[in-house]
C-alpha cells in the first residue's frame, strides 16, 4: 500500500522539478488538466469488468475453432466406419486394416484410367484432406504477434525487410574492407549459375501468402541486388533459401552395373535405344581396342559421314575411343535413325564406365535425353502433316 | 462494432462520444485513446472542415543578404557547396571578414570600399594558404622519390621478367 | 462445408509460424499472457493522466536537435498548403521554413500521446510510403514492439479488415504517420480511413500536407532520412517509457 501511495506521489516530484524548467509546457497543459478532472465515475466499474473478458478477435478465432474442431471430430468418424466397410468388403480384418490396404482396395473397387493421379478416387484420413489450419495471429488482447501484421501480407514483406537489412550490413562491412584496402576474394564469390529464383507458385507456397506480379517481381528485384554485391557470399545462407537447383540430383539416373562376360570382360547391354523408327540394342565392352560392329560389320555400316560422326560423338566426346569395343543390332528405321539410336545406346551404356563428372557433362550436352520425336502423320485434305495445298481464292 | 463512417462530420471524438450517447457502444468498449484524449486534446479540433487561416506568408531576409548577392553577382564561378562538411563556405567567410572591415570603418567608409578590402583580406589568407599547401608538396614528392629508390635496390627489372 | 473451408484458407493467409487451429487458446511465442491480461487499477490510470507530462517526453528533445535533423526545411513556396501557414515561419528565398519552437509543442504534445497510448496497451501502427526510409521505420516499429506498414496500401485494410484479414482483428488504437503522402503526392489513404474507423492519428506534415483530418499534427519535414530517424527515435522511445511504465505498474 505505502508503495502504491509513493507511486502516486512520484510523478507529483517531477512536477516541481518540471516548473522550474518548462514554465510554459505546464501552463499550457495545466488547463487541460483541469478539464480532464470532470470523469465519469464509471470508469471503476468498467475496468473491473473488462479484466475477464477477452477481445473480440479472440472470441471470434475461438469460436472459428471450435466450430472446425467439431468439424474435423465427424470428418475422422465417418472415415473409421468407411474403413471398416472397406475392410470387410475385402475379406479383411478392420482392426489391422492400414492405409496401404486401403489405398489398394480403392484401386481395385474403383479402377480408373485417368491421366492426372490426383482425379483418380481416394480415401485418405481427413488431416490429410483437409489442409492444415493456422492458429490466431493475435493473443488475447487482440495484438498480432507479427510487426508486418497489418501488410496483410506479413511473411513476404519480413523477407523484403530481412534482404534490406542484409544489403545494409554487406554496405557497411564494404566500407570497412574498403578503408582496410582489401579487395573481394573471387574465390569465395557466390556461384548461382547452378540454381534459379523459386517461382512464384512455390515462393507462395513457402510463404504461406498470395504473392502478386509486382509484388514478386519487387521480391526479385530487392533478390538480385542483394546478389549483386562484392560480398553478397556472407549472405549465401539467406540467398540460397529461396533459389533452387535447375536440375535436381535425384533426376540423376542409377548407373547399370557392368556384367561379366565369358571373357572376363565387363559388359553393359543397353536394349530398346530408340530414334525415329530405328530401334536397337547396344553393348559395350570394357576394357578394349574401340572395336565396332553393327549388325555383324564395322562402322562401314554407315555409308555417310555425318552418321558415323554421331556414331563417334559420345566415346570422343568422354574420351574413350580406344577403350571400348561397341557391339550393336539396329533394325528398322533409316540410315540416320540407326545411328541416333546406337549413339543414345553407347551414351547411356558408357555411364557405367566414367565418372561422375562426365555423366554430368553429357547430360548437358544432351547425350543422355532420348529424343521421342517420330514422323507426324500425314493428313487427308492437306499436302503433309502441317503443310496445306496451294488455294487461291480468284 | 457500431460505428459511424462519416469522417467529414465533426472530430473522431465527438463521433465516439455520440456513440456512446446513443447507447451503439457501451462505456467499457470505448477506444484505448479516448481518455487520453479528452485529457491531452489537440490544439487545433480535427475535423476535415476546418478552414485555411488567412494568412500571408513571411519572407525571410537578413541584412547581409545585400551584400552576398553582390558577392555572388560578381563570382559566378563559385561552385557548388558541401552541405555536410562543418568549414564554413566561401560566402560565409566573406560575410564575416565584411563585418569585421565594417567595425573598423565604423560606419566611416562607403559599401564598395569595405567589399573590396573584404575581399583583399579574403585573397591575402588565401595566398597564404597556397603557400603552405605548396610546402607540404615538395615534401611529398621528395617522399615519393625516395620510396622509388627503395624499390629499385630489389634489382629486378622489367625486361628480365621475360628471359625465363 | 463451404463456410469453413473459406474460413481455413483465410486463416491460412498469414502467421509466420505455422500454429494449428484447435480450440484451446494459442499460446504466444512470448510467455506474456498472463501479464498482458491483466488491467492496471483504473484509478491508477486516471491519476496518470492527471499529470501534464508523465513520461517526461519534454527532455527527449530540444529544439536545436530539431534543427540538426532539418526538420525546419519544407517544400518549396508553390506547393504550400494554405492550412499549414499557421505554422511555418516564413519563405527564405522561396522554400518554407518550419518555426520550429511550434514543432517541438506539438511534437511533445503528440510523444505524451503515443506514450500514454502505449502504457494504456494499445496497439501503435507506423506508417510511411516510399522506399527510401521503408527500412528504417520498419526498424524502429519492431525495436519498440510495435507495428509498420509502409508498403502499398491495398484499400480495405481498415474499412474491411474483416475481408482482408479473413477474421475479425483488432485494428491499431494510434497511427503514427512519418509521411502522410503517398507515392504520387496525394494523401496517404489511410488518414481517411483512420479518420472513418475512429483511429486516432498523429502525422508528421510537411508543407505540402493537408494536416485537417489527422488528431495529433507535427509540422516538419518529412522526407530527409536524417528526420525521419529523428521522429522514429523519439516515438520509439516515448512508446518504450510508456510501456516501461505499465509494466512496472502491473508488477504492484
Amino acid at each position: 500500500m505505502i508503495r502504491k501511495i509513493n507511486l502516486l506521489l512520484e510523478p507529483l516530484k517531477y512536477l516541481k522539478i518540471q516548473q522550474n524548467f518548462e514554465a510554459r509546457l505546464i501552463s499550457t497543459t495545466v488547463n487541460l488538466f483541469n478539464e480532464s478532472t470532470a470523469e465519469r465515475p464509471a470508469t471503476s466499474v468498467a475496468n473491473i469488468k473488462s479484466k475477464n473478458t477477452l477481445n473480440k478477435a479472440m472470441k471470434s478465432y475461438l469460436e472459428r475453432a471450435q466450430q472446425h474442431d467439431e468439424f474435423m471430430k465427424t470428418e475422422k468418424h465417418q472415415f473409421e466406419i468407411g474403413k471398416r466397410h472397406l475392410a470387410n468388403m475385402m475379406g479383411e480384418n478392420p482392426e489391422t486394416f492400414t492405409q496401404d490396404d486401403i489405398d489398394n482396395a480403392i484401386e481395385y473397387l474403383f479402377p480408373s484410367g485417368l491421366y492426372d493421379k490426383r482425379a483418380r478416387p481416394l480415401m485418405k484420413p481427413p488431416e490429410e484432406v483437409f489442409p492444415q489450419r493456422k492458429a490466431a495471429e493475435f493473443d488475447e488482447t487482440g495484438r498480432p504477434y507479427h510487426f508486418l501484421f497489418y501488410t496483410g501480407r506479413p511473411n513476404l514483406y519480413q523477407v523484403l525487410h530481412d534482404t534490406v537489412e542484409k544489403i545494409n550490413e554487406l554496405n557497411n562491412f564494404e566500407d570497412t574492407m574498403i578503408r582496410k584496402n582489401l579487395q573481394p576474394d573471387p574465390n569465395l564469390a557466390l556461384e548461382l549459375s547452378g540454381s534459379q529464383w523459386l517461382d512464384k507458385n512455390t515462393l507462395e507456397q513457402k510463404l504461406v501468402e498470395p504473392v502478386s506480379d509486382g509484388e514478386y517481381s519487387n521480391f526479385l528485384k530487392a533478390m538480385d541486388r542483394l546478389c549483386s554485391l562484392p560480398y553478397s557470399h556472407k549472405a549465401k545462407d539467406f540467398i540460397m533459401e529461396y533459389r533452387k537447383p535447375l536440375m535436381s540430383n535425384s533426376e540423376a539416373f542409377d548407373v547399370i552395373k557392368p556384367q561379366i562376360g565369358p571373357d572376363g570382360r565387363q559388359f553393359v547391354t543397353t536394349y530398346e535405344c530408340r530414334r525415329k523408327r530405328a530401334i536397337g540394342n547396344v553393348t559395350i565392352r570394357f576394357p578394349g581396342t574401340g572395336k565396332i560392329s553393327i549388325n555383324g560389320q564395322d562402322i562401314n555400316y554407315f555409308k555417310g559421314i555425318q552418321q558415323r560422326e554421331q556414331l563417334l560423338f559420345p566415346l570422343i566426346f568422354t574420351n574413350m575411343q580406344r577403350k571400348v569395343d561397341i557391339e550393336a543390332e539396329v533394325q528398322d528405321g533409316g540410315e540416320s535413325g540407326q545411328a541416333g539410336a546406337i549413339r543414345y545406346g553407347i551414351a547411356w551404356g558408357l555411364r557405367s564406365f566414367i565418372d561422375q563428372e562426365y555423366i554430368e557433362n553429357m547430360r548437358l550436352a544432351g547425350l543422355l535425353t532420348p529424343d521421342f520425336r517420330i514422323r507426324e502423320r500425314k493428313k487427308p485434305g492437306q499436302k503433309g502433316a502441317r503443310k496445306k495445298f496451294t488455294w487461291k481464292k480468284r | 462494432m457500431a460505428g459511424s463512417r462519416l469522417e467529414k462530420v465533426g472530430t473522431i471524438f465527438t463521433r465516439a462520444t455520440g456513440l456512446m450517447q446513443a447507447k451503439a457502444v457501451t462505456w467499457e468498449d470505448r477506444p484505448v485513446w479516448y481518455d487520453v484524449y479528452a485529457a491531452f486534446p489537440p490544439k487545433e479540433e480535427p475535423r476535415f472542415d476546418r478552414p485555411a487561416p488567412d494568412m500571408k506568408i513571411k519572407q525571410i531576409f537578413y541584412e547581409d543578404d545585400k551584400i552576398r548577392a553582390i558577392f555572388h553577382r560578381n563570382n559566378k564561378q563559385i561552385g557548388t557547396g558541401n552541405l555536410l562538411s562543418s568549414h564554413p563556405s566561401l560566402t560565409q567567410r566573406f560575410i564575416e571578414t565584411y563585418k569585421k572591415v565594417s567595425q573598423q570603418y565604423k560606419g566611416e567608409a562607403d559599401e564598395k570600399q569595405i567589399y573590396v578590402e573584404a575581399i583583399d583580406v579574403l585573397n591575402r589568407e588565401r595566398s597564404n594558404r597556397e603557400e603552405a599547401v605548396a610546402t607540404e608538396e615538395v615534401s611529398l614528392s621528395l617522399a615519393f622519390k625516395k620510396a622509388q629508390s627503395k624499390q629499385e635496390k630489389t634489382g629486378l627489372s622489367i625486361k628480365d621478367i621475360f628471359k625465363d | 462445408m463451404l463456410k469453413i473451408k473459406n474460413i481455413l484458407t483465410l486463416t491460412e493467409k498469414c502467421a509466420p509460424t505455422i500454429r494449428l487451429l484447435s480450440s484451446a487458446v494459442p499460446q504466444p511465442s512470448e510467455s506474456t499472457t498472463q501479464i498482458e491480461t491483466a488491467q492496471i487499477p483504473s484509478d491508477l490510470q486516471q491519476e496518470v493522466l492527471k499529470h501534464p507530462d508523465y513520461f517526461q517526453v519534454h527532455n527527449l528533445f530540444t529544439v536545436k536537435d530539431l534543427f540538426d535533423a532539418r526538420i525546419h526545411y519544407g517544400h518549396k513556396e508553390g506547393s504550400l498548403d494554405p492550412k499549414m501557414l499557421p505554422y511555418i515561419y516564413g519563405s527564405r528565398l522561396g522554400h518554407t521554413i518550419f518555426d520550429l519552437d511550434k514543432t517541438a509543442e506539438y511534437l511533445r504534445r503528440a510523444l505524451n500521446v503515443a506514450a500514454h497510448i502505449a502504457y494504456r496497451d494499445g496497439v501503435i501502427l507506423f506508417l510511411l510510403r516510399g522506399a527510401q526510409n521503408s527500412h528504417l521505420v520498419e526498424r524502429y516499429a519492431k525495436e519498440c514492439g510495435e507495428f509498420a506498414h509502409t508498403r502499398f496500401w491495398r484499400g480495405g485494410i481498415f474499412t474491411n479488415s474483416e475481408k482482408q484479414f479473413g477474421a475479425v482483428t483488432r485494428l491499431p488504437d494510434l497511427c503514427i504517420f512519418v509521411n502522410t503522402l503517398n507515392t504520387v503526392l496525394t494523401q496517404h489513404t489511410a488518414v481517411r480511413d483512420a479518420a472513418k474507423m475512429g483511429i486516432a492519428t498523429i502525422g508528421i506534415v510537411d508543407s505540402n500536407c493537408n494536416p485537417n483530418l489527422l488528431t495529433y499534427l507535427v509540422p516538419g519535414n518529412d522526407d530527409s532520412p536524417v528526420a525521419v530517424e529523428m521522429y522514429c527515435k523519439l516515438f520509439k522511445e516515448a512508446i518504450l517509457r510508456g510501456k516501461a511504465k505499465r509494466k512496472e505498474h502491473l508488477e504492484i
